[in-house]
């Protein structure tokens, strides 16, 4: 059964977590993983590798909206200081 | 899917079979449809909350450091892995119904509710150890309002508040009220999740499950699954911020 390894794999990158790495690396390295199990969560135990498009599409859906979300915020929070105060 | 609609079986239908779909199949996609599509609301909602995180972490990074490196790390990555394991007893419970095991199905389903429960058991302890530092923040305890000790430089007492270079408590008691926002309604999520498996487990010892028939514990899993991978982001964002300095850095 894949989901074993699975299980382990995941328990493992747990650990792997606890390494850390100076700087901002850290972040990204913790993100990564994170989305990894995430992904194999999702494609596996949710069986969404397995599904049809109706289903992939409304996933897809949801990552564009996330990302709209988070970019278009980011664009006003992120250039606050790009124009002298008037 | 091609089989949804186009497949006319003339036999007499499930008894589980609503009378506005075609036959079983379409009814499973269906409602795996409309849990997919719930849970994107899901997604939006924590989205959110991640989203006021990013902001906030990248406006305070100290006061986030700091408050990140007072959060018990080993009782986060035992959840993690608690949950993960939970994700995978709600699999085997879910291969079990397909594959028309009752009593496969009801063991899965029970250890995946019990480590559900000692989630929770675990973020009691961690609330409660909040709760004696006072770090619960504003006055939500309104006895015991935000008033974290600080620690004073050589001071290595667990329970005090160690401030890094530029970090006010002001800006730490942010990162409490988006940390118990976050897992506040992840636990309540989990709450509603143990509610839904212990009807599914209910159904289940009724013996209403087969390999015809088992949408229900499926769509339950994809409930489940979710919860999970939340708390995935959850643990290393909230966690495991600035363990690099710990680390005699």
């Amino acid at each position: 059964m894949i989901f074993l390894a699975l299980m382990l794999g995941t328990g493992l990158t747990v650990l792997a977590a606890f390494y850390d790495f100076p700087g901002p690396l850290n972040a990204v390295v913790a993100l990564t993983i994170a989305c990894l199990k995430a992904t194999l969560v999702v494609l596996y135990f949710m069986h969404v590798r397995y599904s049809g498009r109706l289903i992939w599409l409304v996933i897809i859906a949801a990552i564009f909206w996330l990302a709209i979300m988070f970019a278009i915020t980011f664009s006003d929070y992120w250039t606050r200081n790009w124009l002298p105060i008037s | 899917m091609p089989e949804g609609l186009a497949a006319t079986h003339e036999h007499a239908s499930h008894p589980a079979l609503r009378h506005h779909f075609e036959n079983m199949e379409q009814q499973r996609e269906a409602g795996t449809l409309g849990m997919w599509v719930f849970l994107v609301t899901e997604i939006m909602f924590f989205g959110g909350m991640f989203l006021a995180y990013t902001l906030f972490r990248y406006e305070y990074p100290a006061a986030f450091v700091s408050a990140s490196n007072h959060l018990d790390i080993k009782l986060g990555a035992l959840n993690t892995g608690v949950l993960i394991v939970s994700s995978f007893t709600m699999a085997m419970a879910v291969y079990s119904t397909q594959i028309g095991r009752q009593k496969a199905t009801i063991i899965c389903l029970i250890l995946t509710m019990i480590l559900g429960a000692t989630f929770l058991g675990v973020k009691a302890i961690e609330y409660h150890d909040k709760y004696n530092d006072q770090l619960i923040p504003g006055q939500l305890i309104p006895w015991r309002p935000f008033n974290p000790e600080v620690a004073k430089p050589g001071d290595t007492d667990p329970h005090k508040l160690h401030l890094i270079e530029g970090a006010t408590t002001q800006n730490v008691q942010l990162f409490y009220w988006i940390y118990f926002a976050m897992t506040g309604m992840h636990a309540l999520h989990m709450i509603i999740g143990l509610g839904i498996m212990t009807v599914i487990l209910i159904m289940a010892w009724r013996g209403k499950f087969s390999p015809e028939y088992h949408a229900p514990v499926e769509i339950s899993g994809l409930y489940w699954h979710f919860v999970d991978i939340i708390w995935i982001f959850l643990f290393p964002l909230l966690y495991l911020l600035g363990r690099h300095l710990e680390h005699g850095g």
